[in-house]
């Protein structure tokens, strides 16, 4: 196991860094030059090229991504002298915009992404791990009928769509939850659930649908196995034997849900934008808007990371789940 | 080999066991099947694919899917588990009967260590703690031939090799001391060295734990080499049983004939192998009369009968136990070609 993970973490940060470099590479090589924005019009050529050295944006592409790595281990100061702004470690890049690095950024958006995103996995494990097995065990009946059809439409509703006829549905025809804003958990932990609850409904179903589906399929096949005939053969009963068949049924779905609450945590750009809250997927959108290369580049990075970092837990709670794993 | 024991109660006896697997066209897979397996003899039920074999085990054990009807009777410890409540066929499954089956490899949970599934398997009749139960896994797995059963306990089974696997099941099998054992072409996912092994294993455990063995297979060098008695299916019916002395000797059906001439033997001088001619019957397309007519060398002879009469299985001259159903045979041997 410890082999297994040594090599799984050096892997990971081979591909984090060619990530990077590619995050870094589309963006910097796009037609939109962050000096050139920032210099505002008109631009003497004088100024722009003394941003452009603030920036670091001079130097090579290569170069550059150099800087930004080493910014990320050690952080990095850009310009001198009273204009300088220091980056910490990790420095993910710098919104010269709004004169603050982007980890700093995220960091202040983080709780409100991590709210919805949690709260969002929980709801959808939940609803994908019970329905899931029940609509195998009762197969081809009614709630069979109800998680296939259901899931199916769910899975195929966008997020935005979903979002907005709760909002719709619960928020103005029932008037039963707020339909936007963020109250801190700090603040009140009532009002930060009683906000979250739409959002976690949304995200949980359309992602739950989706383990739904797949427990079902897995619980399904798992059942016709001979390990499990044979376990009945040493008078298990089938409720025993069901259990034993649930746990096979974490291999599909944990590795949807690593992937999914990875890309929840880097930014729930839809959800965000449909309740009216200011995560990092609001942070991404604002960047992108205003051409804030340093925080599209450095969100994107963030996101990416943390894919990789879901990815390799993932193939750790596997290797827990399924020893086979553990020699792949 | 010991000589029948028919005054001793039966471990198994099955009584006109049949198996519908049902749907739009209903297929008979076993039919009238009767059978006793005494205890410390090992029975072989030989047949092609799709005779019924592996229908017939799972039925004793109670364990076919719903969507199989089946009647008849199937008593083990006292209990028909044809007509019994799961809640009384559970108890029973893994202490009195109990099976092991073909694939070891699909056959053991794979997210599981081999000594939890035996200890499992042992909690579910004995209530012990877990040490109790792992020492327990020990013990049975160095009685199956498993070498330092201490540190192999905790490996899964796809550390194990594949005879490994199937001493593993054999283990999980009999942790329990069941009084019938149903093993299901146990060698034939084996490397031939390694089958040989494995039947010796289950041959002297029979002896041993004074089990009854039903071993199910196709393979009628491994039924020479470990059954006492046989019994020989075809679409569903047995055509042929009797002692395997018996049945060896003084072939009365000649469909069994048929089989023994298509096994190769090594002792024989060499000859070509006779293939059978035709499809094997089955339940979904039996012929009427004697099933094995369309196939059969001597239908000719006999005549009418064959295809319109079901021959019923009947004693053979000189031995109660050796029966057969063949028309032709019914007086007399099968003649020696």
């Amino acid at each position: 196991m410890a082999w297994y993970l040594a090599r799984r973490l050096a892997a990971s940060v081979v591909v984090l860094l060619a990530i990077s470099f590619c995050v870094y590479l589309l963006f910097y090589s796009g037609p939109s030059d962050p000096a050139r924005v920032l210099c505002g019009k008109p631009c003497q050529p004088e100024r722009l090229s003394q941003i452009k050295q603030f920036m670091g944006t001079d130097k090579s592409a290569v170069v550059q991504w150099v800087d930004f790595v080493k910014g990320l281990f050690v952080g990095r100061t850009y310009g001198t002298g009273a204009e300088a702004a220091r980056c910490a470690a990790p420095c993910f890049g710098f919104s010269f915009d709004q004169r603050q690095s982007v980890t700093s950024l995220i960091w202040s958006r983080l709780p409100i992404t991590a709210s919805i995103a949690i709260g969002g996995a929980v709801v959808s494990l939940i609803v994908g791990m019970t329905l899931g097995p029940l609509a195998a065990r009762f197969r081809g009946g009614v709630l069979d009928g109800l998680v296939r059809g259901g899931s199916l439409l769910l899975v195929a509703m966008p997020a935005y769509l979903l979002g907005l006829l709760a909002i719709l549905v619960f928020g103005f025809q029932l008037n039963m939850v707020p339909v936007s804003g963020y109250v801190p958990l700090s603040e009140s932990p009532v009002d930060w659930a009683w906000h979250l609850i739409l959002p976690w409904c949304v995200l949980g179903l359309i992602n739950g649908a989706a383990y739904a589906r797949y427990a079902r399929n897995q619980m399904l096949d798992e059942l016709g196995s001979d390990y499990l005939l044979a376990e009945r053969a040493t008078g298990a009963s089938a409720r025993r034997v069901r259990r034993t068949a649930r746990r096979s049924v974490w291999v599909p779905v944990t590795t949807l849900f690593g992937i999914d609450l990875a890309l929840m945590l880097g930014g729930t750009i839809f959800t965000e934008k449909v309740f009216s809250m200011h995560g990092i997927g609001d942070l991404l959108l604002g960047g992108v808007s205003s051409h804030d290369l340093g925080i599209v580049v450095g969100t994107a990075l963030f996101g990416a990371a943390l894919i990789i970092v879901g990815n390799l837990i993932v193939d750790i709670v596997q290797g827990f789940i399924d020893p086979r794993v553990r020699r792949g | 080999m010991a000589e029948p024991r028919t005054s001793v109660e039966p471990a198994l006896r099955l009584r006109d066991l049949t198996v519908t697997f049902g749907g739009a066209h209903p297929v008979r897979a076993v039919d009238g099947v009767d059978l006793d397996v005494h205890p410390g003899r090992v029975l072989a039920i030989v047949g092609e694919s799709g005779s019924g074999k592996s229908a017939t085990a799972l039925a004793s054990i109670g364990l076919l899917p719903g969507s199989a009807e089946v009647t008849g009777s199937a008593t083990v410890a006292g209990v028909d588990l044809v007509t019994a409540a799961e809640s009384q066929r559970v108890p029973l499954r893994g202490s009195s009967i109990a099976m092991v089956f073909q694939d070891a490899l699909a056959a053991l949970n794979p997210y599981r260590t081999i000594g939890r599934q035996i200890s499992d398997a042992y909690r579910l009749h004995h209530r012990v703690d877990k040490t109790a139960a792992r020492k327990r896994a020990v013990e049975v797995l160095d009685r199956v031939g498993i070498r330092d059963p201490e540190r192999r306990v905790d490996d899964y089974p796809h550390e194990f090799s594949g005879g490994m696997r199937q001493r593993a099941m054999i283990a999980t099998a009999i942790v329990n001391n069941p009084t019938v054992l149903i093993a299901d072409e146990p060698t034939t996912a084996l490397d031939v060295t390694v089958q040989q092994q494995v039947l010796d294993l289950l041959t002297g455990l029979t002896d041993d734990l004074g089990m009854a063995l039903v071993l199910i297979t196709h393979d009628l060098g491994v039924v020479a080499e470990t059954a006492d008695d046989i019994a020989v299916m075809y679409a569903g019916r047995i055509v042929e049983t009797g002692t395997v002395l018996d049945v060896f000797d003084h072939t009365a059906h000649p469909y069994t004939r048929a089989l023994l001439q298509a096994t190769p033997n090594l002792d024989a001088p060499s000859r070509r192998l006779a293939a059978i001619p035709g499809v094997p019957a089955s339940g979904a397309n039996r012929p009427t009369g004697c099933a094995f007519h369309p196939r059969c060398p001597f239908a000719e002879q006999v005549g009418e009968a064959c295809q319109t009469v079901d021959p019923h299985l009947t004693p053979r001259p000189g031995s109660a136990l050796h029966r057969a159903a063949c028309h032709f045979t019914a007086e007399q041997e099968l003649p020696h070609v």
